[in-house]
C-alpha cells in the first residue's frame, strides 16, 4: 500500500512539475520537505484533484492533518477534580486523534505540583508543547525554549487569526516585550457570571424583623447593622448576630470590597491615563473611620482580619451574620436558608455622592494568555500548530474539550447557541468532577465572547443570578483599568520589590485603623511611611506601564 | 525520664520513701501529665474530628467526643483504591529502602570509625560537603535522568536510603562503643575484617541499628517530594502522594464555591471532603503511630549514645 502511495505521490508530482494540473497546486510549497521517515519523504509536495497540499507529512488543508500518524508529546496540567485515568479518554481528544491522525502522547501534571515539575520540564526534559501550565515568568525566562509563532501563524493556524481579530487588543495582549508571540491563548474570552466580583448580600428577612427597608447609603448601613445587632433578628434570645461579617482571607469577604462607596476599588485607581494612588487620599482616611465606627460598636466582626476561610464559612452557617460579601448566598448556605439571602446595589457615602464604585470589569477578558506553547524540542512545530487550529475552528469542538460529549454537560441550539446543562451527578461525581474528568475545562482553545455559553434558569439559577447581579451593577465598574500585558522579568521583579513591604504595610495599616481608629498624627505617620515605602516610585511603575514606555 | 521511674519501682518494693521525694515525683507526673495531654491531644482531635460533621470542628465547638458523628469519611477512604495502591506502594519503598539504607548507612558508618581505614578524614569532608552544598533541583533531576531511573520504583528506594547525618551518628556510636582493645583482641584469634564485623560489631549494635531503621523508615513512609518530582505512573505513587492529592482536592472544592452544583449536593461535597481529610490523616499515620512505641525503647537509648559520647 504504501509503496504503491509512493509510485503515484511521484507520478503526480512528476505530472505536476509538466504543469498539467497548473492552477490545482495553489500555494503549493516545494521548498520544505519534513523528513517523516513515513516513505513519502521524496516527494516534497502533492497536489491534485485527489490530494491536498502537503508538506513532508502534514497536509495544509483540511483533515486528517498528517498521512503517517505521527505522535507528539504535550505537558499538561492535571485538574485535581479530575478522576479520568488518562487524557486520551476524555472524547474532546480521541476525537481530535480520529480527525487529525495526530497521537497525543500526555505527560499530565498534577496541579500543584507544577511549580516543581514545570522548571525541570523547562531545563532538562522538554516535551513538545506546554498546555495550561506555563505563566508569564516561565515563557520570560525560556523564551529560546519555546517556538516564535509570528510567521507561522498566517500559514499554519488561519482560524486561529481570525478568531484573535475579534477580541479587542488581543494583538498587544498576546505579544511579549521583544515583539514575539510565543504562546497561544486557552479558556474563555470573557466570563460575565465572574465579571461582577463580590457581591454585597445582606438577609431580607432580618430586614423586615428590624423594620427597615433596603440601605442605599452608608448612614441607612449603619441604622441597617445597628437594629440587626440589638434587634435579634435570628431569633434565638441571644445577642449573637454579627451584623456584618468580615474575612480578608476570603476572596469575596475582604473590607476592600466594601469601599466602593468612597469611590475606592483598591490601592489605586486610573482617571484619564492617569495612575491615582487611593491610599494616602482624603476618601480613604473617610471609609477607614466609617468602618472604625462599625468595629467600635461592634457591628463588623473584627477577627475577620485574621480568622481564616472555613471559620468564616461555618459563621455563615451558624445563621449569625446579616451581611457579608459573597459568589452567591446558594454557595454559602442551605437552600431555605439562602433565599433569606440577596444582593444589595451599591451604596453612598455622605459627601461622596456620584462617585460610588464597585469591584469588577464588565467583559474583561478572561483568557490564559500563556495556555498552549510548542517548544523547540517539536520536530514540526508547524503541525502541531494545525492541530491547534484544528481546536480551534469549531465552536463544538471547543465545548467538547471543554466539558466532554454534548448532551451532558452543554448542548447547542439549532440557533448554534451553546446551554449549559445540568447532568444527574452525585455526591461522588459532581458537575464539576464531569468538566474536568470528560472535559478538560480551561485547556480548549480560547472560546470567544460569541460562542459562549449561556444559562437556563430553572437548571441554574446560580449563574443567572451572578449574570443577572454582574449586569445590575455595570454602571458602577471603573472606567479605566490596567491593560493586560506581557512585561519583562526584570520590570516584574522591580514591581515585586517595591509592592511585597508596600502592599504589606497597607494591609496592616488599614486593620490597625480600622479597629484603633486614625488620628490627624497617625494619617501623618502613614503619609510618611507611605513615602518612606516608595509610593512614588510605585507610581511610575504603573505609569509608565499605562505610558507603553516598557 | 529514668529519674521519674525509679521511685516508683521503690513503692513497688515497699520501701519507705522520703517525703521530698514523694514530693518531686508527683511534681513531675503531674508534668508529665501536662506534657502528655499537650502532645496527645492534637493526635486524639484529628482522630475525633474524621468521626464528626465538619460544621462543628471549623466553628470550634468540637472538644473531646465526636458531634454529628459520621463514618462518611473512612467510607470514602476505604472505597478508593488509590489508597491501597498507595499503602502497597508506600511499604514496599519502606521495606527496601529501609533494608538498603541500613545496609549502607552501617557500614558506611563503621568503616568510617576504624582509625585505619587510608584517607577517612577526606572521605568525611566530602560528605559533610554535601550536607551544606546541593546541586538544586535541576541538576538533580538531570542526573537521575541520565541514569535512566526516572519514573522507576528503584529510584524512589534508592533515593533517602544514606543520609549523611544518620552515618555521623553510626559513625560516632562505633568510636564511642567499640574499643580498639576489642578489635585487636578478635584479630589476634584469627579474626578477619567481615568475621569481625558481622560477629562482633553488629550483635554489639543493635540500638543504632533499631534507631537508624526508624529514621529511615519514618523518612520513607512520610515522603512525598521525590516521589512528585520522579514519578510519573499513578500505579507507583507512594501513599502521601494521595494524601496530597486528596488535600489539594479539598482546597480546589473549597475556593470555587460554586458553578454547577445544587445545594445538597455542595454540602455533602464539602462535609465530605473535611472528614476524608481527617480520615486519611489517621489511615496513613496509624501504621507508623503503632510500630513506635516498641522502637521507643531502642531510640531513646541508641541516639544518645550516639549523640553525647560523638
Amino acid at each position: 500500500m504504501r509503496k504503491h502511495n509512493r509510485y503515484l505521490s511521484m507520478f503526480l508530482a512528476a505530472l505536476m512539475a509538466a504543469g498539467i494540473f497548473a492552477g490545482c497546486g495553489e500555494d503549493n510549497p516545494t521548498s520544505s520537505s519534513e523528513d517523516t521517515s513515513s516513505g513519502n519523504s521524496s516527494a516534497a509536495s502533492t497536489g491534485g484533484s485527489d490530494g491536498p497540499a502537503m508538506e513532508g507529512n502534514l497536509y495544509l488543508e483540511g483533515t486528517p492533518i498528517v498521512k503517517e500518524q505521527e505522535t507528539y508529546t504535550i505537558a499538561v496540567i492535571r485538574h485535581t477534580l479530575c478522576k479520568a485515568d488518562s487524557f486520551n479518554d476524555k472524547i474532546g481528544w480521541q476525537q481530535a486523534e480520529e480527525d487529525t491522525n495526530i497521537h497525543i502522547e500526555w505527560i499530565e501534571v498534577v496541579s500543584g505540583t507544577e511549580g516543581e515539575k514545570v522548571p525541570i520540564m523547562l531545563a532538562s526534559d522538554l516535551p513538545d508543547a506546554f498546555l495550561g501550565l506555563l505563566n508569564e515568568s516561565h515563557v520570560a525566562k525560556n523564551m529560546s525554549q519555546l517556538v516564535v509563532l509570528n510567521d507561522l501563524l498566517d500559514k499554519y493556524a488561519p482560524n486561529v487569526v481570525e478568531q484573535y481579530a475579534q477580541v479587542p487588543d488581543m494583538d498587544s495582549m498576546m505579544k511579549f516585550p521583544d515583539g514575539n508571540q510565543y504562546t497561544l491563548a486557552t479558556s474563555l474570552q470573557v466570563s460575565h457570571d465572574d465579571d461582577g466580583d463580590s457581591m454585597f448580600f445582606m438577609n431580607m428577612k432580618w430586614l423586615e424583623k428590624v423594620g427597615k427597608e433596603v440601605p442605599t447609603t452608608t448612614d441607612e448601613l449603619y441604622d441597617v447593622l445597628k437594629a440587626f445587632k440589638e434587634g435579634d433578628p435570628n431569633g434565638n434570645g441571644q445577642a449573637d448576630e454579627i451584623p456584618l461579617e468580615l474575612c480578608e482571607n476570603n476572596w469575596a469577604a475582604g473590607i476592600m470590597k466594601f469601599a466602593g462607596p468612597w469611590g475606592i476599588t483598591g490601592n489605586y485607581k486610573i482617571v484619564d491615563g492617569k495612575f491615582i494612588p487611593t491610599v494616602n487620599t482624603q476618601a480613604y482616611r473617610d471609609f477607614i473611620e466609617y468602618f472604625h465606627k462599625l468595629a467600635s460598636e461592634g457591628l463588623i466582626d473584627v477577627e475577620g482580619f485574621s480568622q481564616t476561610n472555613q471559620q468564616f464559612y461555618a459563621k455563615l452557617k451558624e445563621y449569625v451574620c446579616g451581611a457579608y460579601g459573597g459568589w452567591t448566598p446558594q454557595s454559602n448556605f442551605d437552600t431555605e436558608t439562602a433565599k433569606e439571602y440577596d444582593m444589595i446595589m451599591p451604596l453612598t457615602a455622605p459627601g461622596y455622592e456620584g462617585q460610588t464604585v464597585k469591584t469588577g470589569e464588565w467583559s474583561r477578558f478572561r483568557g490564559n494568555r500563556t495556555g498552549f506553547a510548542i517548544t523547540t524540542a517539536c520536530e514540526s512545530p508547524e503541525t502541531l500548530l494545525r492541530w491547534w487550529d484544528y481546536l480551534s475552528s469549531d465552536t463544538k469542538r471547543k465545548w467538547t474539550i471543554a466539558y466532554g460529549e454534548e448532551g451532558k454537560c452543554w448542548e447547542m441550539d439549532e440557533s448554534g447557541q451553546v446551554w449549559s446543562l445540568f447532568p444527574d451527578t452525585d455526591a461522588d461525581y459532581t458537575r464539576e468532577n464531569m468538566k474536568y474528568t470528560e472535559g478538560s475545562y480551561g485547556q480548549q482553545p480560547l472560546i470567544l465572547e460569541s460562542e459562549m455559553e449561556r444559562n437556563d434558569g430553572d437548571l441554574y439559577p446560580d449563574a443567572v443570578l451572578r449574570y443577572n447581579w454582574s449586569e445590575a451593577v455595570k454602571d458602577y465598574y471603573e472606567k479605566e483599568v490596567l491593560p493586560q500585558r506581557f512585561v519583562t522579568p526584570e520590570k516584574t521583579n522591580e514591581k515585586a520589590m517595591i509592592e511585597t513591604d508596600l502592599n504589606d504595610y497597607i494591609k496592616n495599616f488599614l486593620a490597625t485603623s480600622v479597629i484603633n481608629g486614625v488620628t490627624d498624627e497617625s494619617w501623618n505617620a502613614h503619609l510618611q511611611q507611605l513615602e518612606a515605602l516608595g509610593i512614588n516610585e510605585w507610581v511610575q511603575w504603573y505609569q509608565d506601564f499605562l505610558d507603553k514606555k516598557f | 525520664m529514668t529519674s521519674a521511674l525509679k521511685p516508683r519501682s521503690n513503692v513497688k518494693n515497699h520501701i519507705r520513701e522520703p517525703l521530698c521525694d514523694r514530693v518531686f515525683s508527683a511534681i513531675v507526673y503531674v508534668l508529665l501529665a501536662f506534657i502528655l495531654i499537650l502532645v496527645l491531644y492534637p493526635l486524639y482531635f484529628v482522630v475525633v474530628a474524621s468521626f464528626s460533621d465538619p460544621t462543628y470542628v471549623n466553628s470550634g465547638t468540637l472538644l473531646l467526643y465526636p458531634k454529628g458523628f459520621t463514618m462518611l469519611g473512612y467510607e470514602r477512604v476505604f472505597s478508593d483504591d488509590r489508597i491501597w495502591t498507595g499503602y502497597g506502594n508506600t511499604i514496599i519503598y519502606t521495606v527496601f529502602g529501609t533494608i538498603l539504607g541500613l545496609f549502607a548507612t552501617i557500614m558506611a558508618g563503621y568503616s568510617l570509625s576504624r582509625k585505619d581505614l587510608p584517607g577517612r578524614n577526606i572521605v568525611m569532608g566530602l560528605m559533610v560537603f554535601t550536607m551544606y552544598f546541593g546541586g538544586g533541583l535541576i541538576p538533580f533531576y538531570m542526573v537521575v535522568k541520565g541514569l535512566g531511573m526516572v519514573n522507576t520504583r528503584i529510584a524512589l528506594v534508592i533515593m533517602g536510603s544514606v543520609s549523611v547525618y544518620n552515618i555521623i551518628i553510626v559513625r560516632s556510636f562505633f568510636t564511642s562503643t567499640l574499643p580498639q582493645e576489642l578489635q585487636e583482641a578478635a584479630f589476634i584469634d584469627g579474626c578477619g575484617n567481615s568475621r569481625y564485623f558481622f560477629s562482633v560489631v553488629v550483635p554489639l549494635s543493635q540500638a543504632i541499628i533499631a534507631v537508624i531503621a526508624l529514621y529511615l523508615a519514618v523518612g520513607y513512609w512520610n515522603a512525598y517530594f521525590n516521589a512528585m518530582i520522579f514519578i510519573t505512573d499513578k500505579d507507583k505513587y507512594p501513599l502521601q502522594i494521595y494524601l496530597r492529592e486528596i488535600l489539594l482536592t479539598a482546597k480546589t472544592a473549597e475556593s470555587t464555591p460554586v458553578s454547577g452544583q445544587d445545594a445538597e449536593t455542595a454540602a455533602l461535597l464539602e462535609k465530605m471532603v473535611e472528614v476524608v481529610k481527617y480520615g486519611v490523616i489517621v489511615v496513613s499515620t496509624l501504621p507508623i503511630i503503632c510500630v513506635y512505641p516498641f522502637l521507643q525503647k531502642y531510640f531513646v537509648k541508641g541516639v544518645m549514645i550516639g549523640a553525647i559520647k560523638g
